[in-house]
Protein backbone atom coordinates (compact mmCIF):
# COMPACT_ATOMS: atom_id res chain seq x y z
CA UNK A 1 0.00 0.00 0.00
CA UNK A 2 3.05 2.49 0.36
CA UNK A 3 3.78 2.59 -2.99
CA UNK A 4 0.78 4.18 -4.67
CA UNK A 5 0.09 6.43 -1.26
CA UNK A 6 3.61 7.85 -2.35
CA UNK A 7 3.06 7.97 -5.89
CA UNK A 8 -0.44 9.85 -4.81
CA UNK A 9 1.65 11.97 -3.03
CA UNK A 10 4.15 12.78 -5.53
CA UNK A 11 0.91 13.68 -7.86
CA UNK A 12 -0.07 15.98 -5.38
CA UNK A 13 3.34 17.77 -4.74
CA UNK A 14 3.77 18.34 -8.67
CA UNK A 15 0.18 19.32 -9.13
CA UNK A 16 0.62 21.99 -6.19
CA UNK A 17 4.04 23.21 -8.10
CA UNK A 18 1.85 24.01 -11.36
CA UNK A 19 -1.02 25.62 -9.17
CA UNK A 20 2.04 28.01 -7.60
CA UNK A 21 4.05 28.67 -10.62
CA UNK A 22 0.68 29.06 -12.83
CA UNK A 23 -0.56 32.03 -9.46
CA UNK A 24 3.12 33.51 -9.93
CA UNK A 25 3.17 34.17 -13.28
CA UNK A 26 -0.50 35.56 -13.32
CA UNK A 27 0.26 37.73 -10.39
CA UNK A 28 3.37 38.82 -11.88
CA UNK A 29 1.11 39.43 -15.13
CA UNK A 30 -1.06 42.15 -12.82
CA UNK A 31 1.91 44.05 -11.40
CA UNK A 32 1.12 42.47 -8.05
CA UNK A 33 2.94 44.93 -5.96
CA UNK A 34 4.18 42.93 -3.03
CA UNK A 35 5.57 40.79 -5.65
CA UNK A 36 7.93 43.01 -7.18
CA UNK A 37 9.22 44.47 -3.59
CA UNK A 38 10.01 40.62 -3.12
CA UNK A 39 11.90 40.65 -6.10
CA UNK A 40 13.81 44.26 -5.69
CA UNK A 41 15.11 42.88 -1.94
CA UNK A 42 15.86 39.45 -3.63
CA UNK A 43 18.12 41.99 -6.39
CA UNK A 44 19.26 44.09 -3.69
CA UNK A 45 20.45 40.98 -1.77
CA UNK A 46 22.50 39.78 -4.71
CA UNK A 47 24.02 42.88 -6.15
CA UNK A 48 27.03 42.93 -4.12
CA UNK A 49 28.00 38.94 -5.03
CA UNK A 50 27.32 40.07 -8.57
CA UNK A 51 29.59 43.28 -8.78
CA UNK A 52 32.25 40.95 -6.88
CA UNK A 53 31.83 38.25 -9.75
CA UNK A 54 32.18 40.84 -11.76
CA UNK A 55 35.79 42.10 -10.82
CA UNK A 56 36.80 38.59 -10.71
CA UNK A 57 35.63 37.65 -13.62
CA UNK A 58 36.59 40.38 -16.24
CA UNK A 59 40.05 39.82 -16.55
CA UNK A 60 39.17 35.79 -17.89
CA UNK A 61 36.25 37.26 -19.71
CA UNK A 62 38.46 40.02 -21.50
CA UNK A 63 41.31 37.41 -22.27
CA UNK A 64 38.03 35.19 -24.12
CA UNK A 65 36.82 37.92 -25.83
CA UNK A 66 40.18 39.24 -26.84
CA UNK A 67 41.64 35.55 -28.13
CA UNK A 68 37.50 34.74 -29.77
CA UNK A 69 36.43 37.74 -31.35
CA UNK A 70 40.35 38.91 -32.45
CA UNK A 71 39.45 39.05 -36.80
CA UNK A 72 36.27 41.07 -35.59
CA UNK A 73 37.28 43.28 -33.50
CA UNK A 74 40.35 44.63 -35.55
CA UNK A 75 37.88 44.72 -38.34
CA UNK A 76 36.03 46.73 -36.06
CA UNK A 77 38.52 48.65 -35.15
CA UNK A 78 38.76 49.64 -39.01
CA UNK A 79 35.26 50.20 -39.95
CA UNK A 80 35.15 52.62 -36.36
CA UNK A 81 38.44 54.89 -37.21
CA UNK A 82 36.50 55.89 -40.79
CA UNK A 83 33.86 56.15 -38.31
CA UNK A 84 35.90 58.77 -36.41
CA UNK A 85 36.87 60.71 -39.83
CA UNK A 86 33.89 60.94 -40.54
CA UNK A 87 32.11 62.47 -37.90
CA UNK A 88 35.46 65.01 -37.11
CA UNK A 89 34.43 66.44 -40.50
CA UNK A 90 30.73 66.76 -39.58
CA UNK A 91 31.66 67.55 -36.05
CA UNK A 92 33.57 70.92 -38.01
CA UNK A 93 30.37 71.68 -40.17
CA UNK A 94 27.55 71.74 -37.82
CA UNK A 95 30.01 73.67 -35.05
CA UNK A 96 29.59 76.31 -38.78
CA UNK A 97 25.96 76.01 -38.70
CA UNK A 98 25.52 75.79 -34.38
CA UNK A 99 27.42 79.36 -34.58
CA UNK A 100 24.87 80.52 -37.30
CA UNK A 101 21.98 79.65 -35.17
CA UNK A 102 23.19 80.92 -32.11
CA UNK A 103 24.11 84.25 -33.46
CA UNK A 104 20.38 84.03 -35.73
CA UNK A 105 18.87 83.44 -31.82
CA UNK A 106 21.03 86.55 -30.35
CA UNK A 107 19.79 88.73 -32.98
CA UNK A 108 16.31 87.98 -32.55
CA UNK A 109 16.52 88.47 -29.09
CA UNK A 110 15.64 84.21 -28.29
CA UNK A 111 17.55 82.13 -25.70
CA UNK A 112 19.40 79.22 -26.88
CA UNK A 113 17.02 76.35 -25.68
CA UNK A 114 18.70 73.99 -23.19
CA UNK A 115 18.99 69.71 -23.34
CA UNK A 116 17.29 67.44 -21.26
CA UNK A 117 18.77 66.33 -18.08
CA UNK A 118 20.66 63.34 -18.05
CA UNK A 119 21.97 60.70 -15.42
CA UNK A 120 25.06 59.01 -16.99
CA UNK A 121 25.14 55.18 -16.41
CA UNK A 122 27.78 52.43 -16.81
CA UNK A 123 25.96 49.18 -18.23
CA UNK A 124 26.59 46.35 -16.16
CA UNK A 125 27.80 43.04 -17.96
CA UNK A 126 27.20 39.34 -17.33
CA UNK A 127 23.38 38.31 -17.64
CA UNK A 128 22.26 36.27 -15.35
CA UNK A 129 21.02 33.01 -17.40
CA UNK A 130 20.07 32.66 -20.77
CA UNK A 131 17.04 34.40 -21.76
CA UNK A 132 17.47 38.12 -21.42
CA UNK A 133 17.89 39.50 -24.43
CA UNK A 134 16.00 42.73 -25.13
CA UNK A 135 17.55 44.05 -21.86
CA UNK A 136 20.52 45.48 -20.43
CA UNK A 137 21.25 46.29 -16.42
CA UNK A 138 22.36 49.43 -15.36
CA UNK A 139 24.32 50.86 -12.33
CA UNK A 140 21.84 54.06 -11.50
CA UNK A 141 18.33 53.31 -9.65
CA UNK A 142 15.64 54.83 -7.74
CA UNK A 143 18.41 55.88 -5.17
CA UNK A 144 19.25 58.51 -8.40
CA UNK A 145 16.03 59.70 -9.47
CA UNK A 146 15.48 57.10 -11.70
CA UNK A 147 11.63 55.92 -12.66
CA UNK A 148 9.93 53.45 -14.31
CA UNK A 149 9.20 54.05 -18.36
CA UNK A 150 12.36 56.91 -17.97
CA UNK A 151 13.96 57.05 -21.57
CA UNK A 152 17.66 55.59 -22.20
CA UNK A 153 19.88 57.44 -24.62
CA UNK A 154 23.88 57.23 -25.69
CA UNK A 155 25.16 60.02 -27.83
CA UNK A 156 23.39 58.89 -30.95
CA UNK A 157 19.96 58.71 -30.10
CA UNK A 158 17.50 56.80 -28.06
CA UNK A 159 18.67 53.37 -27.11
CA UNK A 160 15.12 51.98 -24.60
CA UNK A 161 12.99 52.20 -21.38
CA UNK A 162 13.82 51.92 -18.37
CA UNK A 163 11.87 48.57 -17.11
CA UNK A 164 12.56 47.67 -13.77
CA UNK A 165 13.63 49.97 -10.77
CA UNK A 166 16.15 48.47 -8.16
CA UNK A 167 17.51 51.03 -5.57
CA UNK A 168 21.14 50.87 -6.94
CA UNK A 169 19.90 49.78 -10.51
CA UNK A 170 17.70 49.40 -13.08
CA UNK A 171 16.47 47.12 -15.89
CA UNK A 172 16.79 48.93 -19.42
CA UNK A 173 14.39 47.63 -22.18
CA UNK A 174 16.55 48.01 -25.58
CA UNK A 175 14.42 49.90 -28.14
CA UNK A 176 15.30 46.50 -30.57
CA UNK A 177 13.20 44.33 -28.47
CA UNK A 178 10.26 43.16 -30.15
CA UNK A 179 8.39 44.27 -26.57
CA UNK A 180 9.40 47.74 -26.88
CA UNK A 181 6.49 49.77 -28.09
CA UNK A 182 6.75 54.26 -28.90
CA UNK A 183 5.00 56.81 -29.82
CA UNK A 184 7.62 58.95 -32.89
CA UNK A 185 6.96 61.29 -35.00
CA UNK A 186 8.14 61.57 -38.98
CA UNK A 187 7.54 64.28 -41.39
CA UNK A 188 4.97 65.82 -38.88
CA UNK A 189 2.99 62.32 -38.84
CA UNK A 190 2.59 60.29 -35.78
CA UNK A 191 2.94 57.29 -35.43
CA UNK A 192 3.61 53.37 -33.32
CA UNK A 193 6.80 52.21 -33.62
CA UNK A 194 7.35 48.59 -32.63
CA UNK A 195 10.88 46.51 -32.33
CA UNK A 196 11.90 43.97 -34.68
CA UNK A 197 13.94 42.03 -32.18
CA UNK A 198 16.93 42.62 -35.17
CA UNK A 199 19.48 44.68 -33.95
CA UNK A 200 19.19 48.33 -36.13
CA UNK A 201 15.16 48.67 -37.03
CA UNK A 202 11.92 49.39 -36.23
CA UNK A 203 8.55 49.52 -38.00
CA UNK A 204 5.55 51.64 -38.01
CA UNK A 205 2.81 49.84 -38.65
CA UNK A 206 0.06 51.58 -36.80
CA UNK A 207 -1.07 55.52 -37.12
CA UNK A 208 0.53 56.69 -40.61
CA UNK A 209 -1.92 57.09 -43.30
CA UNK A 210 -1.08 55.85 -47.17
CA UNK A 211 -1.30 59.63 -48.16
CA UNK A 212 1.62 61.00 -45.63
CA UNK A 213 4.86 62.09 -47.40
CA UNK A 214 7.45 60.47 -46.03
CA UNK A 215 11.15 59.96 -47.92
CA UNK A 216 13.62 57.61 -47.45
CA UNK A 217 16.12 59.75 -44.67
CA UNK A 218 13.89 61.75 -42.97
CA UNK A 219 14.49 62.09 -39.30
CA UNK A 220 12.12 59.79 -36.85
CA UNK A 221 12.07 61.44 -33.24
CA UNK A 222 9.87 60.73 -30.14
CA UNK A 223 6.13 62.71 -30.22
CA UNK A 224 4.94 65.66 -28.36
CA UNK A 225 1.72 63.70 -28.01
CA UNK A 226 0.41 64.30 -24.34
CA UNK A 227 -0.24 59.88 -24.31
CA UNK A 228 3.77 59.46 -25.07
CA UNK A 229 5.37 58.61 -22.11
CA UNK A 230 8.97 60.04 -23.28
CA UNK A 231 9.34 64.01 -23.59
CA UNK A 232 9.52 64.99 -27.11
CA UNK A 233 12.13 65.43 -30.03
CA UNK A 234 14.64 62.46 -29.03
CA UNK A 235 16.07 61.28 -31.93
CA UNK A 236 15.28 57.61 -32.73
CA UNK A 237 16.77 57.05 -36.34
CA UNK A 238 15.89 57.86 -39.74
CA UNK A 239 13.46 55.81 -42.40
CA UNK A 240 15.07 53.15 -44.30
CA UNK A 241 11.99 51.99 -46.24
CA UNK A 242 8.38 52.44 -46.67
CA UNK A 243 5.97 50.57 -47.88
CA UNK A 244 2.29 49.68 -47.78
CA UNK A 245 0.74 47.16 -44.91
CA UNK A 246 -0.54 44.17 -46.01
CA UNK A 247 -4.57 45.57 -45.18
CA UNK A 248 -3.55 48.61 -47.73
CA UNK A 249 -4.79 50.77 -44.65
CA UNK A 250 -1.48 51.96 -43.09
CA UNK A 251 1.84 53.03 -44.64
CA UNK A 252 4.82 50.75 -43.18
CA UNK A 253 8.14 52.53 -41.95
CA UNK A 254 11.14 50.65 -41.44
CA UNK A 255 13.19 53.35 -39.21
CA UNK A 256 16.89 52.77 -38.97
CA UNK A 257 17.79 53.52 -35.53
CA UNK A 258 20.17 56.05 -34.69
CA UNK A 259 22.00 54.71 -31.73
CA UNK A 260 23.23 51.17 -31.74
CA UNK A 261 21.84 49.18 -28.98
CA UNK A 262 24.44 46.32 -29.34
CA UNK A 263 27.26 46.20 -27.23
CA UNK A 264 26.72 49.39 -25.12
CA UNK A 265 28.99 50.53 -22.26
CA UNK A 266 27.56 53.69 -21.18
CA UNK A 267 24.15 55.23 -21.02
CA UNK A 268 21.81 58.56 -20.37
CA UNK A 269 18.76 58.63 -18.38
CA UNK A 270 16.59 61.47 -19.44
CA UNK A 271 15.59 62.47 -15.90
CA UNK A 272 11.94 63.58 -17.04
CA UNK A 273 9.10 62.40 -15.55
CA UNK A 274 6.69 59.80 -17.81
CA UNK A 275 3.83 61.48 -19.23
CA UNK A 276 5.31 64.75 -18.06
CA UNK A 277 4.18 67.25 -20.73
CA UNK A 278 6.73 69.45 -21.98
CA UNK A 279 6.11 73.13 -23.18
CA UNK A 280 9.24 74.02 -24.66
CA UNK A 281 10.81 70.96 -25.89
CA UNK A 282 14.56 71.18 -27.45
CA UNK A 283 14.25 70.64 -31.22
CA UNK A 284 15.96 67.65 -32.88
CA UNK A 285 18.04 66.80 -30.21
CA UNK A 286 20.05 63.24 -30.20
CA UNK A 287 19.56 63.23 -26.61
CA UNK B 1 18.50 20.19 9.42
CA UNK B 2 17.96 18.64 5.79
CA UNK B 3 16.16 21.99 4.81
CA UNK B 4 19.16 24.21 6.00
CA UNK B 5 21.61 22.64 4.39
CA UNK B 6 19.59 22.46 1.42
CA UNK B 7 18.88 26.10 1.53
CA UNK B 8 22.58 26.76 2.33
CA UNK B 9 23.65 24.74 -0.97
CA UNK B 10 20.92 26.43 -3.47
CA UNK B 11 22.33 30.24 -1.72
CA UNK B 12 25.64 29.29 -2.99
CA UNK B 13 24.89 28.05 -6.14
CA UNK B 14 22.44 30.88 -6.57
CA UNK B 15 25.86 33.27 -6.00
CA UNK B 16 27.72 31.24 -8.14
CA UNK B 17 24.93 31.47 -11.01
CA UNK B 18 24.79 35.52 -10.84
CA UNK B 19 28.56 35.99 -10.15
CA UNK B 20 30.86 33.58 -12.22
CA UNK B 21 28.52 31.49 -13.99
CA UNK B 22 26.83 35.26 -15.39
CA UNK B 23 30.41 36.53 -16.72
CA UNK B 24 31.89 33.15 -17.91
CA UNK B 25 29.87 32.10 -20.80
CA UNK B 26 31.39 30.47 -23.50
CA UNK B 27 29.94 30.41 -26.56
CA UNK B 28 27.90 33.10 -25.52
CA UNK B 29 25.73 30.75 -23.20
CA UNK B 30 26.02 30.28 -19.47
CA UNK B 31 25.77 27.52 -17.58
CA UNK B 32 22.78 27.01 -15.29
CA UNK B 33 23.89 25.63 -11.84
CA UNK B 34 20.52 26.11 -9.86
CA UNK B 35 19.04 23.83 -12.95
CA UNK B 36 21.69 21.56 -12.34
CA UNK B 37 20.86 21.42 -8.62
CA UNK B 38 17.00 20.51 -9.37
CA UNK B 39 18.28 17.65 -11.33
CA UNK B 40 20.42 16.25 -8.59
CA UNK B 41 17.81 17.00 -6.13
CA UNK B 42 15.44 14.83 -8.16
CA UNK B 43 18.97 12.02 -8.39
CA UNK B 44 19.59 11.85 -4.79
CA UNK B 45 16.03 12.42 -3.50
CA UNK B 46 13.59 10.99 -5.59
CA UNK B 47 10.74 12.50 -7.35
CA UNK B 48 9.22 14.33 -4.61
CA UNK B 49 12.14 15.91 -2.82
CA UNK B 50 13.26 16.55 -6.71
CA UNK B 51 9.89 18.54 -7.23
CA UNK B 52 10.12 20.79 -4.17
CA UNK B 53 13.79 21.56 -4.67
CA UNK B 54 13.36 22.20 -8.45
CA UNK B 55 10.63 24.62 -7.64
CA UNK B 56 12.90 26.72 -5.07
CA UNK B 57 15.84 26.71 -7.32
CA UNK B 58 13.43 28.04 -10.17
CA UNK B 59 11.71 30.59 -7.41
CA UNK B 60 15.42 31.49 -6.86
CA UNK B 61 16.51 32.24 -10.67
CA UNK B 62 12.97 33.76 -11.09
CA UNK B 63 13.76 36.43 -8.62
CA UNK B 64 16.99 37.95 -9.91
CA UNK B 65 16.18 37.45 -13.32
CA UNK B 66 13.77 39.89 -15.55
CA UNK B 67 10.89 37.35 -16.93
CA UNK B 68 7.63 35.86 -15.91
CA UNK B 69 7.91 35.54 -12.27
CA UNK B 70 7.25 31.66 -11.46
CA UNK B 71 8.04 30.06 -14.98
CA UNK B 72 11.19 28.70 -13.95
CA UNK B 73 9.91 27.65 -10.66
CA UNK B 74 7.40 25.63 -12.36
CA UNK B 75 9.89 23.86 -15.22
CA UNK B 76 12.96 23.35 -12.28
CA UNK B 77 10.37 21.78 -10.30
CA UNK B 78 9.39 19.89 -13.15
CA UNK B 79 12.44 18.36 -14.25
CA UNK B 80 13.38 17.67 -10.89
CA UNK B 81 10.22 15.60 -10.38
CA UNK B 82 11.02 13.75 -13.61
CA UNK B 83 14.46 13.31 -12.85
CA UNK B 84 13.69 11.71 -9.84
CA UNK B 85 11.18 9.50 -11.29
CA UNK B 86 13.08 8.52 -14.29
CA UNK B 87 16.34 7.69 -12.08
CA UNK B 88 14.43 5.27 -10.05
CA UNK B 89 14.37 2.93 -13.81
CA UNK B 90 17.59 2.72 -14.38
CA UNK B 91 20.61 0.99 -12.59
CA UNK B 92 21.88 3.39 -10.19
CA UNK B 93 25.02 1.55 -10.08
CA UNK B 94 25.78 2.52 -14.03
CA UNK B 95 27.93 5.33 -14.25
CA UNK B 96 26.57 6.60 -17.24
CA UNK B 97 23.01 7.13 -16.11
CA UNK B 98 23.72 10.73 -14.31
CA UNK B 99 25.40 12.35 -17.07
CA UNK B 100 22.82 11.11 -19.68
CA UNK B 101 20.09 11.60 -17.14
CA UNK B 102 21.40 15.29 -16.24
CA UNK B 103 21.93 15.96 -20.18
CA UNK B 104 18.31 15.25 -20.99
CA UNK B 105 17.16 17.01 -18.04
CA UNK B 106 18.76 20.03 -18.98
CA UNK B 107 17.73 19.75 -22.78
CA UNK B 108 14.36 19.30 -22.02
CA UNK B 109 14.23 21.99 -19.27
CA UNK B 110 15.47 24.87 -21.91
CA UNK B 111 13.52 24.06 -24.54
CA UNK B 112 10.06 24.39 -22.07
CA UNK B 113 11.48 27.06 -20.68
CA UNK B 114 12.16 28.70 -24.15
CA UNK B 115 8.44 27.68 -25.58
CA UNK B 116 6.86 29.31 -22.06
CA UNK B 117 8.64 32.14 -22.61
CA UNK B 118 7.15 32.82 -26.19
CA UNK B 119 3.67 31.48 -24.89
CA UNK B 120 3.84 34.45 -22.41
CA UNK B 121 5.08 36.83 -25.25
CA UNK B 122 8.29 36.46 -25.92
CA UNK B 123 8.41 34.94 -29.07
CA UNK B 124 11.79 35.78 -29.90
CA UNK B 125 13.35 33.31 -27.59
CA UNK B 126 11.63 30.37 -30.11
CA UNK B 127 13.71 30.27 -32.63
CA UNK B 128 16.19 27.87 -33.82
CA UNK B 129 18.91 29.42 -31.69
CA UNK B 130 17.32 28.24 -28.89
CA UNK B 131 18.13 24.46 -29.80
CA UNK B 132 21.73 25.52 -29.57
CA UNK B 133 21.18 26.85 -25.84
CA UNK B 134 19.63 23.74 -24.80
CA UNK B 135 22.43 21.71 -25.86
CA UNK B 136 25.04 24.32 -24.61
CA UNK B 137 23.55 24.49 -21.59
CA UNK B 138 22.98 20.78 -21.24
CA UNK B 139 26.60 19.71 -22.13
CA UNK B 140 27.83 22.50 -19.16
CA UNK B 141 25.28 20.58 -17.11
CA UNK B 142 27.09 17.45 -17.48
CA UNK B 143 30.17 19.08 -16.65
CA UNK B 144 28.52 20.50 -13.24
CA UNK B 145 26.20 17.74 -11.79
CA UNK B 146 29.50 16.15 -10.46
CA UNK B 147 31.09 19.05 -7.62
CA UNK B 148 26.80 19.56 -7.56
CA UNK B 149 26.46 16.33 -6.41
CA UNK B 150 29.13 16.11 -3.92
CA UNK B 151 27.37 19.03 -2.23
CA UNK B 152 23.83 17.66 -2.30
CA UNK B 153 26.19 14.40 -0.43
CA UNK B 154 26.37 16.72 2.17
CA UNK B 155 22.91 17.99 1.83
CA UNK B 156 21.47 14.24 2.20
CA UNK B 157 23.66 13.03 4.71
CA UNK B 158 22.04 11.68 8.17
CA UNK B 159 24.22 13.81 10.57
CA UNK B 160 22.97 11.62 13.20
CA UNK B 161 23.43 7.94 11.43
CA UNK B 162 26.87 10.00 10.48
CA UNK B 163 28.03 10.57 13.95
CA UNK B 164 26.99 7.04 15.19
CA UNK B 165 29.15 5.47 12.25
CA UNK B 166 31.80 7.80 13.92
CA UNK B 167 31.53 6.59 17.24
CA UNK B 168 31.25 2.74 15.79
CA UNK B 169 33.96 3.12 14.07
CA UNK B 170 36.26 4.80 17.43
CA UNK B 171 34.95 1.21 19.02
CA UNK B 172 35.98 -1.35 16.47
CA UNK B 173 39.57 1.14 16.44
Amino acid sequence: MAAPQQSGRRRVTLGLIFLASATLITLDFQDFGPLGAIQTGAREVVAPIREGGERIASPITGLWRGAADLDELEEENEELRAEVDRLRGELVRSGVDRADYEALLTLNGLELPEGYPLLLARVRTGEVGNFTSGVVEIDVGSRDGVMKDMAVVTAAGLVGRIEQVDRTSSTVRLVSSNEFVIGVEVAGEVGLARGEGSTRELVIEQGIGTRAQISIGDPVTTTSSERSLFPPNLIVGSVARTSVTEDGSNRRVSVELAADPVDLRFVEVVLVEPGEVIEDAPEGIAR
Amino acid sequence: MRRLKAGVALFLLLSLQVSIFAHLRPFDVAPDVLLVAAIVGGLVGGGDFGARHGFVAGLLLDLVVPGPFGLAAGVYGTVGYATGLFSRSFDSQDPRVVPVLTGLASFVAMIVYGFGLGVLGSEQFVEWHLVWVAFAVSVYSVILVFPVQTLYGWVMADDGTAARTDSARSVVN
